[in-house]
């Protein structure tokens, strides 16, 4: 992997970044699917609202990437279309697409895909984890460990560079790629001035490997012990994490990323600054808490519709 | 129907471009397996469902199915890579590749044809067409499928590639006539690409 290939100078500017992590199995007392998905399509439209503060969602570029909302979203296509239509009723756009196929690397992708195709200025991303279904087997993997379920939005600026890559996005490699992985990211974190880079959060053993690899001092807590492995959102609850606590002064650029399961990566520079937002809270997967969270949302970023969701609670 | 040697193609591509669209959509359905008679490694898998919740819901979703084709989905990839490689190979203008893909098979890695940097893998390949032409892109590909595998899966083995821009068409062509997994395909039609989101051509999916 060529890393030298990156946009020099420039990476994604991340103006607002946060994370809703649902702790318990989300609206089960919904009885239909079919609704509690509606319900997820509201609930990622709060917090796509919640990184879009006062800008023009219309502005830009909204795309959903997940790992793990169940392949039953796709048992039926009155699935997709209420998931869309939740997202619609509660911020006012569609997604542009949704990509699943890439697992927890998709919003590298995402973000690689539209600044080279689309010429995308303006970008959210928003990443959606949760258990539609309520499994048991869902809840841990052999190899990865505890599941954390949530959802993250992620407000970014891109530079202008179709000619070069601004994300690192690799693979398949054999065994989940975690040795070229952990190559990747060393070489990147050495060839930049990189303040800190976030890794996916992993089993206790992988993650020794990782900081031992890549130099502990560069790399973010390993929170699986507290969150489990939250897919596509680690870096980005390590990011928040961080600037809560380091509470920077001036800009810095930070390297994110993600592992699929299946051998792909995403390496990613991204440019923070003091007045990068961020958010982090924990909910129940109870209706009544989604709810509550979605309205104190809309009352910190202005109307929405939320009729929709009003009908729903009835 | 349609025959997929060039010259019928050129002859019906020709009417929908000037009187419908610029760009043309190819629709097909597999109705007999290109793998047939050739062992391949299982992978399918069961949930460990345990309780009654989980039987309930997971039998909430079970559907009859009538498609006379199953395929793996190593199977699937093998089908749309052969489908890109030969749209690579005929379509001098071809820029991007909008690929549907619902969800990962956590079971089986994608190969690195599917992961290329000009291709993206979506549920939804139609719904970004707007947004790139907006961006002055030509030579989409869009290839969307629902192609059913082994696991649950609602796919009813249909299959349609198109292009969206009147530059693209004759290499579009070219490609469908060359590619083998297209010519696999039977009720083969040729129509105008039709820009909704989700599914094309909606009323085709009863």
């Amino acid at each position: 992997m060529n890393v030298s290939s990156l946009c020099v100078g420039e990476a994604p500017s991340l103006h607002a970044v946060t994370h809703w992590r649902v702790e318990s199995a989300f609206a089960a007392e919904c009885e239909s699917l079919v609704e509690r998905i509606g319900l997820l399509g509201h609930f990622i439209a709060a917090c796509v609202q919640s990184v879009a503060g006062e800008e023009d969602i219309h502005e830009y570029d909204v795309i959903l990437c997940s790992t793990y909302l169940s392949q039953y979203l796709f048992v039926d296509e009155k699935n997709y279309e209420a998931l869309c239509a939740g997202i619609f009723d509660g911020c006012g756009i569609r997604p542009l697409t949704f990509l699943h196929a890439y697992e927890c690397a998709g919003w590298g992708y995402a973000l690689q895909f539209l600044a080279s195709q689309a010429a995308s200025k303006r970008a959210i991303i928003a990443i959606a984890d949760i258990d539609l279904v309520n499994f048991e087997c869902f809840r841990t993997h052999p190899l990865i460990g505890r599941s954390g379920f949530g959802i993250s939005a992620l407000r970014f600026e891109l530079p202008d560079c179709q000619s070069q890559d601004i994300a690192i996005t690799d693979g398949p490699y054999p065994e989940s790629g975690f040795r070229e992985f952990l190559h990747v990211v060393r070489d990147h974190v050495k060839q930049g001035d990189d303040t800190m880079c976030f890794l996916p959060y992993l089993r206790e053993d992988l993650s020794a490997i990782a900081r031992r690899l890549v130099g502990a001092q560069s790399v973010g807590e390993d929170r699986a012990a507290q969150y489990g492995h939250c897919f596509g959102s680690d870096a980005w609850i390590g990011l928040i994490e961080w600037l809560e606590a380091s509470n920077i002064r001036e800009a810095k650029t930070v390297t994110a990323t993600s592992l699929a399961y299946n051998g792909y990566m995403t390496v990613c520079p991204v440019s923070v600054t003091p007045e990068t937002a961020f958010e982090f809270q924990i909910v129940s997967g109870k209706i009544e808490d989604l709810h509550q969270l979605i309205a104190s949302n809309q009352s910190r970023h202005g109307a929405m519709d939320t009729s929709a969701l009003e009908r729903m609670s009835a | 129907m349609i025959s997929l040697d060039l010259a019928s193609l050129e002859k019906a591509a020709a009417q929908i471009v000037q009187t419908k669209s610029a760009g043309v959509c190819l629709w097909g359905s597999l109705e007999e397996s290109p793998f047939a008679g050739t062992p391949y490694k299982g992978i399918l898998t069961t949930l460990p469902l345990r309780s009654v919740h989980e039987f309930a819901v997971a039998s909430d979703v079970e559907k009859a199915s009538t498609v006379p084709v199953r395929i793996s989905a190593a199977q699937r990839y093998a089908l749309l890579t052969e489908i890109l490689a030969a749209a690579r190979a005929n379509m001098p203008n071809l820029s991007v590749m909008l690929v549907r893909l619902c969800g990962p098979d956590f079971q089986v890695q994608l190969p690195a044809e599917l992961l290329a940097k000009d291709v993206l893998l979506t549920y939804d390949p139609y719904a970004m067409v707007p947004r790139l032409s907006r961006a002055g892109r030509k030579g989409i590909l869009t290839v969307w499928q629902d192609l059913r595998v082994d696991r649950v899966d609602i796919g009813m083995n249909r299959v349609s590639v198109a292009v969206h821009d009147a530059d693209s068409v004759p290499g579009f062509l070219k490609f469908v006539s060359a590619s083998r997994t297209i010519l696999s395909l039977s009720n083969v039609e040729l129509v105008a690409p039709d820009h909704g989101v989700g599914a094309p051509a909606k009323e085709r999916r009863q």
